[in-house]
């Protein structure tokens, strides 16, 4: 989805700012760059990723066996040593298998270190192991230099978060780490392009990416409530002040999408595009995961990441099944809605087809 | 690789790595990047909004329909009923015609929601007319109807289709034709895998051969899964109870090392197919570290479990970096990107 070199190349040629021999001696250098890269696609990652924590379960299963867990200082000695040890090893060595090795022992580490604080403090303590792993993981955010590690983090981070707000404040605290998860998403991602290089530009994709994988998971949670969500039931936020937010988030970032597009939100086409995401947001209030779906959507095409856009889709269906399911309706005015709605799209599809390719019958639109 | 190495995607790296040969001033530096992050176009934006809104229109008719008939289900007259799927699927198919060249995609879903009816339209004829079929026959049968338009349709998605529904059709028949029998299940499978297999080759070939709506590659990585996945599970039946699998048990191994190898041949014919290698390697490491754990605990006393997870941790972090050694020294060679 993203530009290539020729791209980029061609429009600096264009500006003025290369010339135009620039592209030969580009791919001539392209060559001897690719034989030392070692940039690898995001399955890659995920398989060493994935590799690491089966790996890390198996560590931690050598000390339960041994008997070590049965001591929580012990746990938590070892856990720090391990989370020390594997970070300043990758921060001096290289090599693949060292990679491998040192990350698998890092999470052993911080599992170990947050077990044995949990166990330590037994379930009236639940806030300080959330404390703790919120601390680990951001200490290790930073320093583990390992975007693998870093994406690993960022989700155990928002995780450890859901926790510690949940024991603090109940389902209030859940639902406003909900929403400042979405900021953050969002914010990071649109901010992305203007940051200047350093450790900050390098910390934005593993976190972003860590924390819009979380971010279905804990807003469709708060749509099914069970017995370990009773306390959410009694002092939570009403779910349209929820949808309220991510709709303000949405709008937000579909209003920078038309900015880039050099569209006016007070223009026509500005006000359709704010026009309908509200009118989704009114017919979904109760629902804030339609509204939270959209707003990544949005955030996935004009970021033009394929990862997020994935993220998105399924979320959006999976949000879309949640509010039919909950609408306080007979199957048949549920079909009708459906039907109705569906008809709608398609009208919608039929019609914006027109107005952006009008008299062009022969013409193939994708 | 692909046909020219500056077709790869304008990352920070590569960018710097211009800056570092001198082909891109340091100065614009700034501006380069500012390119490579630039948002979609607003063609883009056109075709993306119009794909959702073609999307999100069948699919939500679609659930309605289901719903209706949900709710409907035990007033309607059979003639009702049929009509109603008969008439759904006329439409469907008159719509995806009649599109003809100003929407394609439309046309496209038109055919999608047309081959989901016939589905709806033989379990309602099933019910009324108490056929006595049993479900198999439902799904082999709606496989049988929709093979013509999925042939004429040039839209991958209904081959997925198609073979979703042989391949539960395929397990219906089991369970239901030959009583769920044990010493046949394994050959089942295998049997399954060879036919996705094909289905996979034969993607492959003829998008080989050049044929336009099958370049992408996304479809042919749900085959190759497709394929991959039934094989992988009897080979590790196969080590741990080899007596329960029988035969079939080595075929499939056979099988699976065979589908290592067509993977790299695909990928080094495609000039970077990192995704098969990736698939894999999966598969070959959780067939050895299987291997490993299954004869590591036959071997030990149950207090050496503590050995066993000792040898599987280390056998899994070398297999990890020599499979990411392996894939990044052949995501050098082929060129291939991030967001591969």
């Amino acid at each position: 989805m993203r530009p290539s070199l020729q791209d980029v190349l061609r429009n600096l040629e264009a500006e003025g700012l290369v010339a135009a021999e620039a592209l030969p001696r580009a791919r001539a250098a392209m060559e001897v760059h690719q034989r030392n890269s070692t940039a690898t696609p995001w399955f890659v990652k995920a398989f060493a990723g994935l590799g690491a924590w089966v790996a890390a379960l198996f560590l931690i299963g050598i000390f339960t066996c041994v008997g070590i867990v049965e001591s929580e200082e012990a746990m938590m000695g070892l856990g720090l040593v391990f989370c020390i040890a594997a970070t300043a090893t990758r921060g001096v060595a290289g090599g693949v298998f060292l990679e491998q090795l040192t990350m698998a022992l890092c999470l052993a580490g911080v599992g170990m270190l947050v077990g044995g604080i949990a166990a330590k403090g037994g379930l009236r303590d639940v806030e300080v192991a959330a404390g703790a792993a919120i601390a680990v993981g951001a200490v290790l955010l930073v320093t583990f230099p390992d975007v693998i590690m870093r994406f690993l983090m960022a989700l155990l981070i928002a995780n450890a978060t859901q926790v510690l707000t949940y024991q603090l404040l109940g389902g209030v605290g859940m639902e406003l780490a909900v929403l400042a998860e979405a900021l953050l998403v969002h914010v990071l991602l649109l901010r992305q392009p203007r940051m200047a290089d350093g450790l900050p530009a390098r910390l934005v994709s593993p976190v972003a990416f860590g924390l819009a994988l979380c971010l279905p998971v804990h807003v469709l949670a708060r749509l099914w409530p069970g017995d370990i969500f009773r306390v959410t039931d009694e002092s939570s936020l009403p779910l349209a002040v929820i949808t309220l937010g991510l709709t303000a988030l949405t709008l937000f970032t579909s209003w920078q999408a038309m900015k880039a597009q050099d569209l006016e939100p007070s223009g026509g086409a500005g006000a359709v595009i704010f026009g309908a995401l509200t009118l989704l947001a009114l017919l979904t209030l109760n629902v804030p995961a339609v509204i939270a779906a959209t707003g990544l959507l949005v955030l996935g095409f004009h970021r033009r990441s394929n990862i997020l856009l994935g993220i998105a889709v399924a979320f959006l269906l999976v949000a879309g099944n949640v509010y039919y399911y909950s609408l306080a309706f007979t199957l048949l005015a549920k079909a009708l809605a459906l039907i109705g709605s569906g008809l709608v799209f398609l009208g919608l599809h039929r019609f914006f087809l027109r107005r952006t390719h009008p008299g062009m019958p022969t013409a193939e639109v994708r | 690789m692909p046909k020219d190495i500056l077709d790869l995607e304008a990352t920070p790296e590569r960018l710097q790595a211009l800056v570092d040969a001198g082909v891109l001033p340091p100065p614009y530096l700034r501006r380069a990047r500012d390119l490579a992050l630039a948002p979609p176009s607003r063609e883009d934006w056109q075709r993306f909004l119009a794909t959702t809104l073609i999307a999100l229109g069948s699919l939500l008719v679609l659930s309605g329909v289901i719903y209706f008939f949900a709710y409907n289900w035990a007033g309607l007259h059979r003639f009702a009923k049929l009509g109603l799927i008969g008439l759904g699927i006329t439409g469907c198919t008159l719509a995806a015609v009649g599109s003809g060249p100003l929407s394609q995609r439309f046309g496209h879903f038109g055919l999608l929601a047309a081959t989901v009816l016939v589905g709806p339209l033989l379990a309602v004829y099933g019910q009324a007319y108490q056929t006595g079929a049993d479900a198999f026959e439902l799904f082999v049968g709606w496989a049988a109807l929709i093979l013509p338009w999925v042939a004429v349709s040039r839209f991958s998605p209904l081959w997925l289709l198609l073979l979703v529904l042989v391949d539960v059709g395929a397990v219906l028949v089991w369970k239901q034709l030959f009583d769920g029998a044990d010493d046949l299940f394994t050959w089942w499978v295998v049997g399954i895998a060879l036919f996705n297999g094909f289905a996979w080759a034969t993607y492959e070939h003829f998008a080989n051969l050049r044929v336009p709506w099958l370049q992408a590659r996304g479809m042919a990585r749900v085959f190759a899964c497709m394929t991959v996945a039934p094989l992988l599970v009897v080979s590790i039946g196969f080590v741990v109870v080899p007596r329960s699998t029988g035969p079939a048990g080595t075929v499939a191994v056979v099988l699976l090392l065979a589908t290592f190898a067509a993977e790299y041949a695909l990928h080094r014919h495609l000039g970077g197919e990192l995704f098969l290698l990736t698939l894999g390697a999966l598969c070959a490491m959780t067939l050895v570290t299987t291997v490993i754990g299954h004869a590591s605990l036959e071997s030990q006393r149950f207090d050496d479990v503590a050995f066993t997870f000792f040898v599987l941790s280390i056998a899994i972090i070398a297999q990890v970096a020599l499979a990411v050694w392996w894939l990044r020294r052949e995501a050098r060679a082929t060129g291939t990107t991030e967001e591969s």
